[in-house]
């Protein structure tokens, strides 16, 4: 397999005003193939959000980011926007939690997909529009509502369309950053399906962030659990909870809801 | 069961159905069937002291509405509400004011449920300052304490002058469940408490609820997660778009689901282990707006099982596995599900 995207020691800082520096990365790696679903396992604070948008170069602009980033075994540049633009869509894209702020509301969404593609000069604007309307059958968007605005979608839908717009340009990596957060349990089942099934057509690297643990048992191969911006644990999903390694994992584990665990307790072992 | 005179629940729920009129926009015009929504279509449901029942669905089922009509924060549009043996529907005013005492809301979202510019403090003594209001000061500061102490905020002269942006989203939420406790009350509703904060905190928010339960308090825990709801609740109701559809314990309702509906909510819900991925896919489309209810079986358009029949009859919930016996209170709403006729 090869390894579409890899992090070697990423720091990221920000400076205070008063001075004082929030290292919110502490020397992170990672290395994410082609075809792999890979997560990034975090509570509220410790860095996971800060970590995958220095992957995309979406940090503001203060924050200072150290380390090296490769993507297909090429280092990415740094540097400003411009640098950045070639790579960004084309080469790594992302989906955010709640598509209704990464939607253009005033814009019909196969217009709104299409976007990307004419801005990156790959297609003209009528082919682009067809291109469009082929991703949003593909993210299973029915053709009766391309023309439709984002407010008019349901959540589930709306990720749907955000979804096919990280697609657009091809990317060989793909981050999806809390995708399900405020959709219910079967929209959220619908979307990581959605999510693994595109992973396995596109050969897609996948990088999860998430806190939720039983979601990233049950939709991707290997883990890192991370926490105060360094990574205590990275391995395949099965050794983390048959063999977790650090107390951090093992406490996450103990927290995380499961149907073995029942009040009642009718069978308990 | 059939006691000549049982003590009355601390709460009932008698077919309880609650109505929103819908805007003046909005929907088209032949959408409006009497220009209001059915967001609770006939809801049963009776809580004991010291019991949690946890009422699990997907957004639009009407859970949250159904914790308002047990509140009383909405009008029942038919049934009826008992707390305590009385009916709550049809007291008024004052006596109203006495009832609410005993009965309180947690809210889900812990950063918006407290005012911002108040303190601690203020925000603790207010319900007491309402509804107590010869308290002398002294008094009051010993009660803003021992709450406090019982929600786990110690040492309580710690966060007495604290406002909320100077506390964790847990420690928000425990200052929150603190001064719904303020007024000692019999019953709360706990709206999605935990759903805003992070995951080793649910545990400890969750069991400091389960504590309170234990120490009886009924609470009416309204969640979207069932393997929440399965480690803390001791009874389980299943909401899909304005009804109960299957009630039971925990156990019943995880390991031996009998609604087709839980059966399609348990096979997606991930399990912590990785090896027990199941093959079942989600099922397709969304829950359907309360205002376009299908006919027949409420679930029929996206029931895996569904038959012809399904259209038709809009199933009651009735027991379940007759080999059980009929106590055991496992019961579901789907014509195909072996009852004990």
């Amino acid at each position: 397999m090869t390894v579409a995207l890899e992090v070697r020691d990423l720091h990221v800082r920000y400076p205070a005003p008063d001075g004082t520096v929030v290292h919110a990365v502490q020397g992170i790696d990672l290395h994410i193939s082609r075809g792999e679903r890979f997560a990034l396992v975090g509570e509220s604070g410790c860095g996971k959000t800060t970590s995958a948008l220095a992957l995309m170069g979406l940090l503001p602009r203060r924050a200072e980011v150290e380390g090296e980033l490769l993507l297909n075994g090429s280092p990415l540049p740094r540097g400003g926007d411009d640098v950045w633009r070639a790579h960004r869509w084309c080469e790594i894209a992302i989906v955010f939690q709640g598509a209704m702020s990464s939607l253009n509301p005033v814009k019909r969404i196969a217009a709104q997909v299409a976007e990307p593609l004419v801005a990156h000069g790959l297609m003209e604007r009528r082919e682009a529009r067809e291109r469009a309307v082929e991703l949003l059958e593909v993210v299973g968007i029915p053709a009766r509502r391309m023309g439709a605005f984002p407010h008019e979608l349901s959540g589930g839908m709306r990720q749907r369309t955000a979804i096919a717009m990280a697609l657009a340009c091809k990317p060989t990596a793909l981050i999806a950053d809390e995708p399900t957060t405020a959709l219910d349990t079967m929209v959220q089942a619908q979307i990581f399906e959605l999510l693994v099934r595109l992973g396995e057509e596109l050969n897609l690297a996948l990088l999860l962030v998430t806190h939720d643990l039983p979601v990233v048992m049950r939709y991707c191969d290997r883990a890192a659990v991370m926490r105060a911006g360094r990574i205590v644990e990275t391995a395949p999903v099965t050794d983390l909870y048959a063999r977790p390694g650090h107390p951090y994992t093992r406490q996450l584990l103990e927290a995380s809801p499961d149907r073995s665990r029942r009040r009642d307790r009718e069978d308990a072992a | 069961m059939s006691a000549p005179a049982p003590a009355p629940a601390l709460l009932e729920l008698d077919e309880v159905e609650a109505r929103f009129a819908l805007a003046a926009s909005g929907l088209p015009l032949r959408r409006r069937r009497g220009g209001s929504v059915v967001a609770v279509a006939g809801v049963s449901l009776r809580l004991e002291r010291g019991e949690m029942v946890a009422l699990v669905g997907e957004s639009g089922s009407g859970k949250t509405s159904t914790g308002h009509l047990a509140l009383r924060l909405l009008e029942p549009a038919a049934g009826r509400v008992r707390f305590d043996g009385e009916d709550v529907t049809a007291v008024h005013g004052r006596e109203l004011r006495r009832l609410r005492r005993r009965m309180q809301l947690i809210y889900q979202d812990p950063y918006e449920a407290l005012d911002t510019r108040c303190r601690v403090r203020a925000v603790l003594e207010e319900p007491l300052l309402i509804h107590h209001r010869g308290m002398a000061r002294g008094e009051r500061t010993m009660r803003v304490e021992q709450a406090l102490a019982a929600v786990g905020l110690t040492p309580p002269e710690a966060f007495l002058s604290r406002h909320p942006h100077e506390l964790s989203g847990g420690q928000r939420q425990r200052v929150a469940i603190a001064a719904s406790i303020m007024l000692e009350p019999e019953f709360v509703v706990a709206d999605e408490p935990v759903s805003m904060l992070d995951v080793s905190v649910r545990a400890e928010i969750m069991a400091l609820l389960a504590g309170l339960c234990d120490a009886g308090m009924g609470v009416l825990l309204i969640t979207h997660d069932l393997p929440t709801a399965a480690r803390y609740a001791d009874r389980i109701a299943v909401m899909y778009l304005g009804r109960i559809v299957e009630q039971g314990t925990p156990t019943q309702v995880l390991e031996r689901p009998a609604h087709p509906y839980t059966k399609a909510l348990l096979a997606v819900t991930p399990r912590l282990d990785p090896l027990d991925r199941p093959e079942r896919e989600a099922l397709r489309g969304e829950v359907p707006d309360a205002s376009d209810v299908p006919a027949g079986c409420r679930f029929h358009p996206r029931c895996p099982v569904a038959v012809e029949h399904c259209r038709v009859e809009d199933p009651r919930l009735r027991p379940v596995a007759p080999g059980d016996g009929e106590q055991d209170g496992h019961a579901a709403a789907c014509i195909l599900v072996a009852g004990d006729g």
